[in-house]
C-alpha cells in the first residue's frame, strides 16, 4: 500500500511540473489546448494528492505498521481522534498535508477563476504549480510519508504524550494551511507581474483569498497560543521562540498588505509596495517552514533535523531571485496614479501603519536570526531572549494600536486641522480617563501598562463613536429603529465594519496581554494535605493526591479547594499522566480555573513519599479575553468575508465629516 | 498600463508634502533602529557551550549571564523540596557543570540525556544558577520516543 502512495506523489510531481510548464507555455504559443491541458492538470495534482492524503490515513487507520511513518507515529491503543494528530505530527505528514491543502486550493482557485482572464490564470497556475512540484519533490525522493520498513513491528511507537491534545488536533493543520494559503495572492501577483497587468484587478481577485489566508494563519497563531498555556505548563502563551516568531511574521507582514491593498484599490497608489508586501509574505511563510524544519536555529521545538533545509533554501532563494527580477523588470509599470494629498488623511495613516508593521518584522526577524549573524561575524552565538522582543515590540505595538484608533477617523486625502481637533478630542479624553482609573486602582508604578490602557480606551472610543454616529445617521435617512439601522449599516458596509470588529477583538487582546503578563502574580509552595496558600484574592488548601487508572495511562492528580471572599468556590485539580511507553516523560495537565478577572493556574511540580506536593500557582489576570478577543477578530474577518449587497439604496454620511460611510 | 497613461499634473506643493513624508517616515525608522539597538544592548546573552563556559575559568563565568546548552548527565537528577527545584549535570564531551534551577516550572520532558539550555550565572560555589530551563520539545517524535518503547 505504501507503493501506491509513494507512486501517487510522484504522478503529482509529474503533472504538476508538466501543469507549471504547459501553462504559461501555451498563452505564449497560443496553443489553447495546452492551457486546456493545464487547467485539467491542476485538478488531476489535486486527485492525486487527495489519493496519497488517503492513502496514508488508511495506514493509520489499518496499523499498517510496515510504513515506516505510521509505525512510528501511531501505536494500536492510540484513539481514534489522534490518527489525524499523528498523520501531520511528524515532518513528512505534515508536508504531505501541505502539499496536500495546497493541490486543493489550487483547483479550488482553477475552478472559481475559470472564466478569470486566461493570461493571468496561466501564470498563476505556473506558480502554484511550481510549488507545488517542489513539495512533490520533497515528498517523493527527500521525505518520503510512505518509506518501508524491512522489518514490520509488532506495535507502533505511538505519538508523543505532549501532543496528546484537542490543540494538537487543530492547531498544527491551521498553521499550516495559514502559510500554504499566502501562496494564492503570491501566484496572483506573480501572474500580475508575468502578464504586465498591474491594474488593482489581481488585487480585487486576491482580495477574499488574501483574507482568508490572514484569518487561517491569525487562528494557527492564536491555537497555538492557547495550547501552550494550557498544556506546557510554563503559564505563557507566547514565549518569543524562534518557531513562534517564524509564525507571527508572516501574518505581520499579510496584516500590512490586507490594509494598504485599500489604498490601492481606492487610489491606485502603493503598487509596488502592495507586491513587496505579499512576496515578502510568501517568502516568510516558506522561511517559516525552513526554519520550523531545519534546526538552524535553536528552538524549544526541535523538529526532527533532516536533509530538507537546504533544499528549502534554494527553493528559497531561487523564488525570491526570480521574482524580485521581474519586479523591478515591471517598475516602470507600476507608478502612482495619485499621489499623497495630506499628511493628515487615511492614506498617510495607512502608511504609518505599513512602516510599523515592516518595523516590527524586521525587528523580530533580526532578533531571531541574529545567533546566527552573531556566529558568522563574531564567531561568538548570541542569542536575544524575551527581554529583548518585549522592549523593542512593545512600543511599536502599542503605536500600532493608537493607528487604529487614529486611522478610521481620518478622512481620504486631506483632512481639516480643526474638524479633526474636535473628533478626536472626546476619544482621547476618555482614553486618559481610563489610564488615569486603571492607575488609581493599581498603581502608577507600571507605566507602560497604564499607556497600553489608555491607547485601548482611545481605540475602542473612537471605533464605538464611529459605529454610533453611523447607526444615527442611517436611522435619521431611512427611519428604521436603532438595531435595525445598526444590522443594515453593518451589512452594507461589511468591510469597514467587519474591520472595526477585527479591531475591537484586537483591542481585547491587547488589554488581556498587558493586564496578563504586568500583572501576573506567582507563587511557589510544598504543602502537606490540609496546609493551605494564599496569593492574590484566591486562598489554596491542597487537600491530597490520588492515584486512578485510565486506558493506557496512570493518572496522578492533586486536589486544591480554592476560596475567595471567604467562600469556597470549587476545587482545582492539576496532575500527571503517565502514558504507557513514555513512562519516563509524564505529561502535565495544569489545573485552570478562569473567571472574567482572571485565571488561576496551577501547575503540580512534584511530591514525597511523606504526603506533601509542591505546587506552582499563578494568578494571570484577564488571560480569557484573549481567547474571546481572537474569536470576535475572526468573527471580524467573516463579515468583511461576506458576500457584498450591491447597495443600491441611499449611501449615508456622517455629516460631521462629509465623508461617505461607504466601503472602506 | 492605463495608469500610467491618467497621472493627475504634480503640483509643487506635493514635493514639499513628499517630502514631510519623508522626514516622518525617517523618524519612524529611526526610532524603531534605536529601539533594536538599545534591546540589543541590554538583553543580549552569550550562548556557549559547557566547554567553553570551563575554559573561562570561575570567575569568568560569573561576570556575566550566559545561555548553555548541553545534555543532562544520566542519574545526575536531583529533586529538591518536592520538585520546585531541581540540581543536576550537563555534559556536552568537552566537560561536564552542576546546574542548579528554580523559580519556574521543569518542563516535562526534562530528564535524563535530554538536551537543554539553562540562562544564569556561575554562582561562588561553581554551580550554574540558573534561572530558565529549556529542554528541547520532543516533537521529534522519532529519536526521542525509541528509547521511551
Amino acid at each position: 500500500m505504501a507503493d501506491f502512495g509513494h507512486i501517487a506523489i510522484v504522478a503529482a510531481f509529474v503533472v504538476a511540473a508538466y501543469a507549471a510548464i504547459a501553462a504559461p507555455l501555451g498563452v505564449r504559443l497560443r496553443i489553447p489546448e495546452l492551457v486546456a491541458s493545464a487547467y485539467n492538470a491542476v485538478l488531476g495534482v489535486a486527485i492525486l494528492m487527495t489519493v496519497a492524503s488517503f492513502t496514508l490515513l488508511t495506514g493509520f487507520l489499518t496499523n499498517d505498521f510496515s510504513i515506516k511513518y505510521v509505525a512510528e507515529h501511531s501505536s494500536r491503543e492510540m484513539p481514534l481522534s489522534l490518527v489525524a494528530a499523528a498523520f501531520y505530527g511528524g515532518q513528512a505528514g505534515s508536508l504531505l498535508y501541505w502539499g496536500w491543502t495546497l493541490s486543493l486550493f489550487g483547483a479550488l482557485v482553477a475552478y472559481q477563476q475559470r472564466r478569470n482572464d486566461r493570461a493571468l490564470m496561466a501564470y498563476v497556475h505556473m506558480t502554484l504549480m511550481f510549488v507545488m512540484a517542489f513539495f512533490g519533490l520533497i515528498l517523493g525522493f527527500v521525505a518520503s510519508p510512505f518509506e518501508k520498513l524491512a522489518v514490520v513491528p509488532a506495535n507502533g511507537l505511538g505519538l508523543n504524550p505532549l501532543l496528546y491534545d484537542l490543540g494538537m488536533l487543530y492547531h498544527p493543520p491551521m498553521l499550516l494551511a495559514g502559510y500554504m494559503a499566502w501562496t494564492i495572492p503570491f501566484a496572483f501577483a506573480v501572474g500580475a507581474l508575468a502578464t504586465g497587468r498591474l491594474d488593482a484587478g489581481w488585487i480585487h481577485t486576491t482580495r477574499k483569498y488574501a483574507l482568508v489566508a490572514w484569518g487561517i494563519l491569525g487562528v494557527g497563531n492564536m491555537l497555538g497560543a492557547w495550547w501552550a498555556y494550557r498544556v506546557l505548563g510554563w503559564g505563557g502563551y507566547w514565549g518569543w521562540d524562534p518557531v513562534e516568531n517564524s509564525a507571527i511574521m508572516p501574518w505581520l507582514i499579510g496584516t500590512a498588505f490586507i490594509h494598504s491593498v485599500i489604498i490601492q484599490e481606492r487610489r491606485g497608489m502603493l503598487k509596488v509596495w502592495n507586491l513587496a508586501l505579499v512576496m515578502s509574505t510568501f517568502y516568510l511563510a516558506i522561511f517559516g517552514t525552513f526554519v520550523v524544519r531545519s534546526g538552524v536555529i535553536n528552538s524549544v521545538h526541535s523538529f526532527a533535523q533532516s536533509a530538507i533545509g537546504p533544499y528549502f533554501l534554494v527553493f528559497l532563494s531561487m523564488v525570491v531571485t526570480v521574482t524580485l527580477g521581474m519586479l523591478f523588470y515591471r517598475l516602470p509599470l507600476l507608478r502612482s496614479e495619485n499621489h499623497l494629498d495630506s499628511m493628515l488623511s487615511r492614506e498617510s495613516s495607512f502608511l504609518l501603519n505599513n512602516l510599523l508593521f515592516l518595523g516590527l518584522v524586521f525587528a523580530i526577524f533580526w532578533g531571531t536570526i541574529f545567533p546566527l549573524v552573531s556566529e558568522a561575524i563574531q564567531g561568538t552565538k548570541i542569542t536575544v531572549g524575551p527581554p529583548f522582543f518585549n522592549q523593542v515590540a512593545g512600543p511599536i505595538l502599542i503605536a500600532l494600536l493608537a493607528l487604529m484608533g487614529v486611522g478610521p477617523l481620518m478622512p481620504w486625502r486631506k483632512g481639516n486641522r480643526s474638524n479633526l481637533l474636535n473628533l478626536f478630542a472626546a476619544p482621547v479624553a476618555f482614553g486618559v480617563i481610563v489610564g488615569i482609573l486603571v492607575g488609581i486602582v493599581k498603581g502608577f508604578d507600571q507605566p507602560k501598562a497604564l499607556i497600553s490602557f489608555a491607547v485601548c480606551g482611545f481605540v475602542t472610543a473612537t471605533i464605538m463613536s464611529e459605529v454610533v454616529r453611523g447607526t444615527l445617521a442611517r436611522r435619521q435617512a431611512t427611519g428604521e429603529n436603532p438595531a435595525a439601522a445598526l444590522a443594515n449599516l453593518i451589512s452594507r458596509n461589511n468591510r469597514r465594519y467587519g474591520g472595526y470588529i477585527v479591531h475591537l477583538g484586537i483591542v481585547m487582546i491587547a488589554v488581556a496581554v498587558t493586564a496578563s503578563s504586568m500583572y501576573q502574580v506567582e507563587q511557589m509552595a510544598r504543602l502537606r494535605p490540609g496546609e493551605s496558600i494564599s496569593i492574590a484574592e484566591y486562598r489554596l488548601t491542597y487537600n491530597g493526591m490520588q492515584e486512578r487508572a485510565e486506558p493506557g495511562v496512570r493518572i496522578i492528580e492533586a486536589q486544591l479547594a480554592v476560596e475567595s471572599g471567604g467562600q469556597l468556590q470549587g476545587l482545582v485539580v492539576t496532575d500527571k499522566r503517565f502514558f504507557r511507553g513514555f513512562e519516563r516523560q509524564p505529561s502535565t495537565s495544569v489545573g485552570i480555573r478562569t473567571t472574567p478577572f482572571d485565571d488561576l493556574y496551577v501547575v503540580l511540580a512534584g511530591w514525597e513519599a511523606d504526603g506533601s506536593a509542591s505546587f506552582m500557582v499563578y494568578v494571570n489576570p484577564m488571560v480569557i479575553w484573549i481567547w474571546l478577543g481572537g474569536i470576535m477578530a475572526v468573527g471580524g474577518g467573516l463579515v468583511a468575508l461576506w458576500p457584498e449587497r450591491r447597495a443600491r439604496v441611499v449611501t449615508v454620511s456622517a455629516p460631521a465629516r462629509g465623508m461617505a460611510v461607504g466601503r472602506a | 498600463m492605463q495608469s500610467s497613461l491618467a497621472r493627475p499634473s504634480v503640483s509643487p506643493a506635493s514635493h514639499g508634502r513628499g517630502f514631510k513624508l519623508l522626514v516622518a517616515g525617517g523618524a519612524i525608522v529611526i526610532a524603531i533602529a534605536y529601539l533594536i539597538v538599545t534591546a540589543l544592548q541590554t538583553s543580549t546573552v552569550y550562548y556557549i557551550t559547557v566547554g567553553e563556559l570551563l575554559q573561562r575559568g570561575p570567575a569568568g563565568g560569573a561576570l556575566q549571564q550566559v545561555r548553555l546548552a548541553g545534555d543532562v548527565v544520566p542519574g545526575s537528577v536531583e529533586k529538591i523540596d518536592a520538585g520546585l527545584a531541581v540540581r543536576f549535570l550537563v555534559h556536552d564531551g568537552s566537560g561536564q557543570m552542576p546546574v542548579y534551577y528554580k523559580g519556574g516550572p521543569v518542563p516535562d520532558i526534562f530528564g535524563d540525556e535530554v538536551q537543554v539550555i539553562v540562562e544564569g550565572k556561575v554562582g561562588p560555589d561553581g554551580t550554574f544558577q540558573a534561572s530558565t530551563l529549556l529542554a528541547k520539545c520532543p516533537s521529534k517524535f522519532e529519536a526521542e520516543t525509541a528509547a521511551g518503547a
